[in-house]
């Protein structure tokens, strides 16, 4: 993430894919964070082995991103940019795991299906990640985050990163731009310039966040804040947790595609 | 340093998001002490800290380049406590925005990367160099010295984490040596970085740097001291809970790290772990047990292709389905 205004266009994108309407989207935000909870943790509590009982998991991505009609380009564009970490963290894995199995004739290491489950659990984890943001939006969370009682003070902390990152990157990327523009062909800053600029940087950060204090205190901040959270539950909200939570634990315990095989045998 | 989820066992991530929230609900309530002033400061300084990580900066003798972190510069400008708290919130954000760190490890990168920072290289470290008032050189010195000591924390941290949840195959040894040795190099960029930007705020804006919030009391580190030891008791005794029901976790990498020789050896452990080891790594459901099953083995892997093949083409049949009824109730 070192394109300034890429990033920030990312950023806003997907805030902006949150504001639409659907099923998903009108859904309560604690609810999205609680189903995605589960689906990373059961995911994560898979053994290292398994590769075919992951494949129904794609289930729950797939649906969220038919019904939010989120383009599945844009998902699997930015997990594949994480790809190549997940790859250097496993790809020892056929080397380094010893055991070998058997397929007919043919001996592997068992380290591939190790590095094959990574790779299958990180992307739909990866994937989940973004379809919450992308389906919930930044001040559902927040809402949602202190119905689960998060103090205050944190929320409100997260809320005015988020919303002062788009005054600050827009700084930085004045800075950025003034400088290549005088150091055109030069990779990064030199090192002379790095306490200068970011210093320059901060000064500007730290006037701003004072004028943005009195501002507040001039409209009747007295160190709180209401986030909305008065969302109240419907019957429709419970019913797709309920159905979301059983799914993936019906998935964790029951190996669907090996039983669907079994069907067909 | 960022952690992914798919490095982590819900044992470890869950145990390390206990100490997360245990650290920040401290600090919450000593920056709730202090002025309210500070949260919208806090809210620009953890945004300027992301502006900042964009920053690239060529690193003189190589080719690369590299970004700050931020998390000493946070300590330093606003204390450890408002300044774990926002690299708290800054993680947040990158992990629900660019899944720079997964929502399950985020407990881990909290305390990866904000609290060795904040509650131990900030206090004892910068703090104790600085302590005599401040000079060119001694800030200098401290950042420096702070950045690469939390680095390392933070880095072994993640060596720790990695092991004991047992998701990959990296050797204990190796794996540390690897970290250590690139955090120590990221580590002085970032502590150069930081002295750099601390030396010039401190000579256009002394008032800044100086007016840091007094230490208010030792009492106030201890207690977050003594709620992380908790918290990584608990760890551990999860984990050798965990371990022992299913040896997929510590006593495992250990096994592995020590190396197959040793472990076929007396004691119940390793005999446990022996065991457990014949049952995880051949797949017991799927029979790749002995040469012997290898066709029924060919049988299980065809069936399970074939498998997940049908229930990946039912997930697109059901898309493609319910796509046409939306194009038809839109028209």
């Amino acid at each position: 993430m070192t394109d300034i205004a890429g990033a920030l266009y990312e950023i806003k994108h997907l805030d902006e894919l949150s504001k639409r309407d659907n099923i998903i989207n009108n859904i309560h935000p604690l609810v999205k964070l609680i189903v995605t909870l589960a689906y990373i943790g059961i995911l994560a509590s898979f053994d290292r082995y398994e590769v075919f009982a992951l494949v129904p998991f794609i289930m729950y991505p797939a649906a969220v991103m038919i019904i939010c009609e989120i383009p599945v380009g844009k998902i699997i564009k930015r997990v594949l940019a994480l790809e190549p970490f997940i790859i250097v963290a496993g790809i020892l894995n056929p080397i380094l795991d010893k055991n070998t199995i058997y397929i007919g004739t043919v001996s592997i290491s068992s380290g591939w299906l190790t590095l094959i489950s990574l790779i299958i659990k990180s992307t739909l984890m990866v994937s989940a990640g973004f379809l919450l943001i992308a389906s919930t939006g930044i001040d559902d969370i927040a809402g949602a985050m202190s119905l689960v009682k998060v103090p205050s003070i944190f929320v409100l902390l997260f809320l005015l990163t988020y919303r002062y990152i788009f005054v600050l990157m827009d700084e930085a990327e004045r800075l950025i731009k003034g400088y290549t523009l005088r150091a055109p062909g030069q990779r990064g800053v030199k090192i002379k310039i790095w306490g200068p600029m970011i210093g320059q940087l901060l000064l500007r950060s730290f006037n701003r966040a004072q004028i943005i204090y009195q501002s507040m205190v001039l409209k009747g901040y007295n160190g709180k804040y209401s986030v909305s959270a008065d969302k109240s539950f419907r019957y429709a909200e419970g019913i797709y947790l309920l159905v979301c939570v059983a799914f993936f634990i019906m998935s964790r315990l029951i190996n669907i595609p090996m039983v669907i095989a079994g069907i067909f045998h | 340093m960022h952690m992914g989820d798919f490095m982590l066992s819900p044992a470890v991530g869950g145990t390390m998001m206990t100490a997360a929230v245990g650290t920040a609900a401290v600090s919450i309530k000593k920056v709730r002490d202090m002025d309210e002033k500070k949260i919208p400061l806090m809210g620009v300084m953890s945004a300027f800290v992301f502006a900042a990580q964009m920053i690239n900066f060529t690193i003189p003798g190589t080719g690369s380049s590299g970004h700050l972190a931020g998390s000493i510069m946070l300590a330093i400008l606003l204390g450890p406590y408002a300044g774990f708290l926002s690299m708290a919130a800054i993680l947040l954000i990158q992990a629900l925005f660019f899944a720079d760190g997964g929502l399950l490890a985020y407990g881990c990168n909290v305390i990866n990367m904000g609290f060795f920072a904040c509650f131990i290289a900030y206090p004892l470290i910068y703090r104790t160099i600085t302590k005599k008032g401040l000079t060119r050189t001694r800030l200098m010195t401290g950042s420096i010295l702070a950045s690469v000591a939390a680095l390392q924390m933070g880095a072994f941290s993640v060596v720790i984490q990695t092991l004991l949840s047992g998701k990959t195959e990296l050797p204990f040894t190796q794996f540390a040596l690897a970290m250590q040795g690139i955090h120590l190099a990221i580590g002085a960029v970032e502590g150069v970085v930081t002295a750099g930007v601390v030396s010039f705020v401190w000579k256009v804006r002394p008032d800044i740097i100086s007016t840091q919030p007094a230490e208010k009391s030792k009492q106030g580190y201890k207690s977050v001291i003594v709620g992380f030891l908790a918290a990584a008791l608990l760890l551990a005794g999860g984990i050798s809970l965990f371990a022992s029901a299913n040896p997929d976790g510590l006593e495992w990498s250990i096994g592995k790290v020590a190396g197959d020789k040793e472990i076929k050896g007396e004691t119940r452990v390793h005999k446990s772990l022996e065991k457990a080891q014949q049952d995880i790594a051949v797949l017991p459901d799927y029979s790749f047990k002995k040469q012997e099953n290898a066709d029924e083995a060919v049988g299980k892997v065809v069936s399970g292709l074939v498998g997940s093949g049908i229930t990946v083409g039912l997930v697109l049949a059901v898309g493609y389905l319910i796509k046409l009824i939306k194009r038809k109730k839109a028209k």
